[in-house]
């Protein structure tokens, strides 16, 4: 049988994983949601046999998955705040998985504690930022015309659109 | 802009759509994490960095299947470097044997990576090594590529053999001595003659015996003097000769032979010149002692079987290029058309000797068919090609790539037509 060897980043990864899925079950039990329950359960369960097995790159199916879930969960009416919770948890699950796999890929590792610590920091930053961003209108209300709140929609969607299609690599006309 | 990204982008318009459609404020609100993740990710997009390579290759110059020893250095000159894969490129006949050529890299500014490895390499000359390296980020979302390459030439000479003196017979020799019985008396080892005493011969070379039997006449033993010849090898690259079969193949073969033979005739300390005939038309001029061996190993490391429709047969061999009644090695696998060539060289004074791969046991062991009639017609064409080259006073050795071809050397010419005398040719 494989042994199976507890790295740090591993280590960090099962325990994202499991208390990703845990919330969801608990979240979908408390909610009466038969689906959100079992799925989320599978899911997890899924995710944390891959991660101890090794050396595969799903991560980015069981991201996908549990953000169909998160999208499911909200629209069944999932407090906000619980939402964010889960959906920074899938994120830096996903992220940690794929550095973690990456890692895995390579016999030596030049300053692997320092390089680590330095993707953690990051990570942690911008997810907290997220976070906080997408709790911060549950703290707001605001009263805007339809209209503008329509423009400001699409003004966004488009400015999201173009860049995507700036950041796409371009094909290299030939002469 | 790599797949993460993406799909951080598309769960975000995914999600301000799906708010926009269900008139959810939660489910815009829960965009902003993949959007600030996006951002962020572009904001730390990975630039050129600033690295200096240093390689180091030990030795410059290897047998086949010995160890080379690399070393490279990366020193980040720039600012630090969170994510660094540095993958450094193995060339096709190249087997890494310790150690591992990629590595990945946390670089802070100032910082060296050193990357060690252990490398075995075919026969050939290989110019440069070239490093892959990647700038990941974090986030995952953009990557940053290059191929840096650094000219460190090595050289793998090819597998040579240790070979037993063998016997050459040029039809001249130069006036150092050596290795080959010059038919001239001097400072031998072999008897050759007996003359009348002259004042000043040495006491010790008088044959008493016969001085004995005489007039009272006092006579000197005569000893052969050995000296030294030229000797030109000329390897056979034309492609259509030279047949392979999976790894191996008779050009193969015919380089180590080539190596073997400089090597054994250098160290008899002979005069030897080497002429790659096929590709084109390389060559190392004459000459003595270990740079030649060098320059000659130097030469038939890097060559490789070419077609070129000029050099199809040997009508343009550049005799001209050996001296004047020097000993040839000619190591090729030889076709029928070949032959009034290798007479034209006899027939010019050289002295001949053929070393020829077996095509057709070579082929037939790679096919595993050495009994059907194809196979015994053409050994017995072969036979009867090679028959006729020995008529016309060339030394030939029919060599099986299988076999050691110092083992063949000894039994073939052990077996030579003793009656193959310089410059005489035997039609």
């Amino acid at each position: 049988m494989k042994q199976i060897t507890f790295t740090r980043m591993k280590s960090i990864l099962l325990a994202l994983v499991f208390v990703l899925g845990a919330l969801f079950t608990v979240l979908g039990a408390f909610a009466n949601l038969t689906v959100l329950f079992i799925a989320s359960a599978v899911t997890a369960v899924l995710w944390l046999a891959m991660i101890l097995r090794g050396k595969t790159d799903l991560h980015t199916v069981f991201f996908i998955l549990f953000v169909v879930l998160i999208l499911y969960g909200a629209i069944e009416g999932i407090a906000l705040p619980w939402l964010a919770v889960l959906l920074v948890l899938n994120l830096a699950a996903w992220n940690l998985g794929r550095f973690e796999y990456q890692l895995s890929q390579f016999d030596v590792v030049h300053n692997q504690r320092q390089m680590e610590d330095h993707h953690l920091k990051q990570l942690g930053l911008t997810l907290a930022a997220g976070f906080f961003l997408a709790i911060l209108p549950s703290f707001l209300q605001l009263e805007l015309p339809f209209v503008i709140v329509i423009a400001a929609v699409l003004g966004f969607v488009f400015l999201l659109g173009a860049g995507m299609s700036a950041l796409a690599p371009r094909k290299e006309k030939r002469e | 802009m790599k797949p993460p990204l993406f799909l951080l982008f598309l769960f975000t318009l995914l999600f301000v759509l799906a708010g926009m459609i269900t008139l959810s404020g939660e489910l815009i609100a829960l965009a902003a994490p993949f959007l600030v993740m996006a951002i962020v990710s572009i904001m730390t997009r990975p630039a050129a960095p600033r690295l200096r390579f240093e390689h180091e290759v030990s030795p410059k110059r290897a047998r086949q299947n010995e160890p080379l020893n690399i070393e490279v250095r990366i020193t980040n000159q720039g600012a630090d470097i969170p994510e660094l894969v540095v993958s450094e490129t193995i060339f096709e006949g190249m087997r890494v044997l310790k150690g591992t050529p990629k590595v990945l890299a946390y670089l802070p500014s100032g910082d060296s990576l050193a990357l060690e490895y252990t490398l075995q390499a075919s026969r050939g000359r290989y110019n440069q090594f070239l490093t892959q390296l990647a700038l990941t980020q974090p986030l995952g979302g953009f990557e940053w590529k290059a191929l840096h390459s650094d000219a460190v030439p090595v050289l793998v000479y090819p597998q040579a053999e240790t070979l037993s003196p063998i016997r050459i017979h040029p039809p001249q020799t130069h006036g150092f001595a050596g290795s080959i019985p010059s038919r001239r008396g001097g400072s031998g080892l072999d008897f050759l003659t007996i003359r009348e005493y002259q004042p000043g011969d040495s006491l010790r070379k008088i044959n008493w015996k016969v001085s004995q039997r005489g007039n009272q006449t006092l006579y000197t033993n005569i000893f052969e003097q050995e000296q030294v010849a030229d000797v030109g090898i000329i390897l056979d690259a034309r492609q259509h000769v030279n047949l392979a079969a999976g790894q191996d193949s008779i050009f193969e073969n015919s380089v180590s032979a080539a190596a073997s033979l400089a090597e054994l005739f250098i160290g008899d300390g002979h005069r030897v010149s080497l002429l790659v005939y096929g590709s084109g038309k390389q060559r190392v001029f004459p000459g003595y002692g270990r740079l030649q061996q060098r320059r000659i190993l130097d030469t038939v490391s890097a060559v490789t079987p070419v077609l070129n429709f000029a050099l199809t047969n040997f009508d343009n061999l550049p005799v001209r290029f050996f001296a004047p009644k020097s000993q040839i090695i000619l190591i090729s696998p030889i076709v029928r058309e070949d032959i009034p060539y290798i007479r034209k060289m006899v027939m010019r004074g050289y002295g001949v000797m053929l070393i020829s791969p077996n095509p057709i046991k070579f082929i037939a062991k790679a096919r595993g068919d050495n009994d059907s009639l194809g196979y015994r017609f053409a050994i017995a064409e072969r036979t009867f090609m090679l028959q006729q080259l020995r008529q016309i006073g060339v030394q030939v050795v029919d060599w099986e790539t299988g076999e050691s071809l110092n083992s063949t050397l000894q039994r073939s010419l052990h077996t030579l037509q003793p009656n193959i005398r310089r410059g005489r040719i035997l039609v």
